[in-house]
């Protein structure tokens, strides 16, 4: 997957560019941070069709609000909190359907008998992580995203969400405890 | 670094451990801990396991296509957007003048919807006048409201009662007398002034003026006659016999009590 904050570099130059609206500015912003930020909404929904329309609702919230970015934090910091609160938001909304599709995700794994990891194949281990990160709470969920795959220290991941730090580390410690669970229990199956 | 950390604290900073995000005073303290307590240990190798379980499924990557058309489609609809807000705003502008005009309308429905109809006011002003005649002319016709009609005689009768008194005092046959007198020359003068007739003139002429007439008047008016009166003949004999005083206390008590 991928990771890493991206540099910031360049970032205020092409923030003045739009707000002289100069739209080569904001393409440029979209072009440099479109990957990150659909694997951070990707992560969080899974699904490639849903990353693919939060992606587009993020970049048109960006489009309406940076007139009005102060820059007091950088850019990409901006844009990954619009990204993670979006994400949040979609999944508390599609809480019923989101533990359905778990139930769904689970029936073929649970028909395989063979308990090893070298006999699943690669898609069975993906449903399988994918199962275990929808058992995650929405919050839990985005900390362990932004812990393990885009490795952001506990402080910044607390100022995103509103949260303190040391909330912020028992979310994380949780959240990979519960995925191990679940997948020792699918493996072991 | 605190060596003194408790078991839930170590455990919770070996998912960091695992994944070499911890400083090197920090690795020295777990690694201490998870080769001198099992528990850490046990918990230790199955954080690893499964961070290497994550670390090992990727999810599948949009195709590089995707990344060439998210900028139009991105564009596309923040143009669909502003054309919609543009809408909106059309629409404003309509609720500018449809507004006013549409509470101008509901408060000219309600009015018209609310006021007495021209039929009910006709009505309404045939009754105020008819009544005003009424009161007017006692003897007008009695197709208008019979309970103002009611009223107004009840109103009437008031009016007499109080230009009559009935006095309980021994005098009232004289006051009768005097008001019968002020009537009769109340009546002259109206002949005079109206009727400009010479033999009327003479006629009234004739009558004698004498201040007991009206007492006669009064007293035959009763005794005339037993019917017209509305005594029977023993009554009416009766009265005859009686000397004037106890005639005059009779006909009082005749007169109280309104035969």
């Amino acid at each position: 997957m991928t990771g890493n904050i991206a540099n910031i570099n360049g970032d205020p130059e092409l923030i003045r560019l739009f707000k002289q609206g100069d739209i080569r500015g904001y393409n440029e912003i979209v072009r440099k941070y479109q990957k990150q930020v659909y694997w951070v909404i990707r992560k969080m929904v899974l699904d490639h069709d849903t990353a693919d329309d939060i992606t587009q609702e993020v970049f048109i919230k960006v489009y309406s609000a940076l007139k009005d970015f102060r820059e007091e934090s950088n850019l990409f910091t901006w844009l990954y909190r619009i990204a993670t609160n979006y994400s949040i938001n979609h999944l508390n909304k599609t809480k019923v359907r989101n533990t359905v599709s778990v139930e769904l995700v689970l029936e073929p794994i649970e028909s395989q008998d063979k308990g090893a990891d070298e006999e699943i194949d690669e898609n069975q281990r993906r449903k399988v992580l994918e199962a275990a990160i929808e058992t995650l709470p929405a919050q839990q969920r985005a900390v362990f995203n932004m812990r393990y795959y885009d490795q952001l220290p506990y402080d910044e991941i607390a100022s995103i969400l509103g949260k303190s730090t040391g909330g912020i580390k028992a979310n994380y410690f949780h959240a990979v405890k519960k995925i191990g669970e679940f997948v020792k229990g699918k493996i072991e199956r | 670094m605190n060596n003194k950390l408790n078991i839930e604290e170590i455990k919770l900073l070996i998912p960091d451990y695992v994944t070499g995000s911890l400083d090197k005073s920090e690795n020295l303290v777990i690694e201490k801990a998870i080769s001198e307590n099992h528990e850490i240990h046990d918990f230790y190798m199955e954080m690893k396991d499964t961070l290497a379980y994550v670390e090992t499924v990727k999810l599948e990557e949009p195709s590089p296509v995707y990344w060439n058309n998210l900028l139009p489609r991105i564009h596309e609809k923040i143009e669909q957007q502003q054309s919609a807000g543009f809408s909106w705003e059309k629409l404003s502008v309509f609720w500018k003048v449809f507004a006013p005009v549409a509470a101008i309308v509901l408060i000219a429905v309600l009015y018209f919807a609310l006021r007495p109809s021209d039929i009910q006011l006709t009505e309404d002003k045939k009754t105020e006048n008819v009544t005003r005649d009424s009161m007017k002319n006692p003897d007008s016709p009695k197709d208008v409201n019979s309970n103002e009609n009611k009223k107004e005689s009840t109103d009437r009768k008031n009016e007499l009662v109080k230009e009559n008194p009935v006095q309980e005092s021994p005098n009232s046959v004289e006051h009768r007398s005097s008001y019968y007198k002020k009537e009769i020359q109340k009546d002259e003068q109206t002949a005079k002034d109206v009727v400009p007739n010479d033999e009327i003139r003479e006629v009234l002429k004739d009558v004698p003026k004498d201040e007991n007439l009206a007492a006669d008047i009064e007293e035959s008016s009763i005794l005339a006659s037993g019917e017209s009166a509305g005594l029977d003949e023993e009554t009416e004999a009766e009265l005859k016999k009686l000397d004037d005083k106890d005639r005059n206390k009779l006909l009082e008590e005749l007169l109280n009590s309104n035969l």
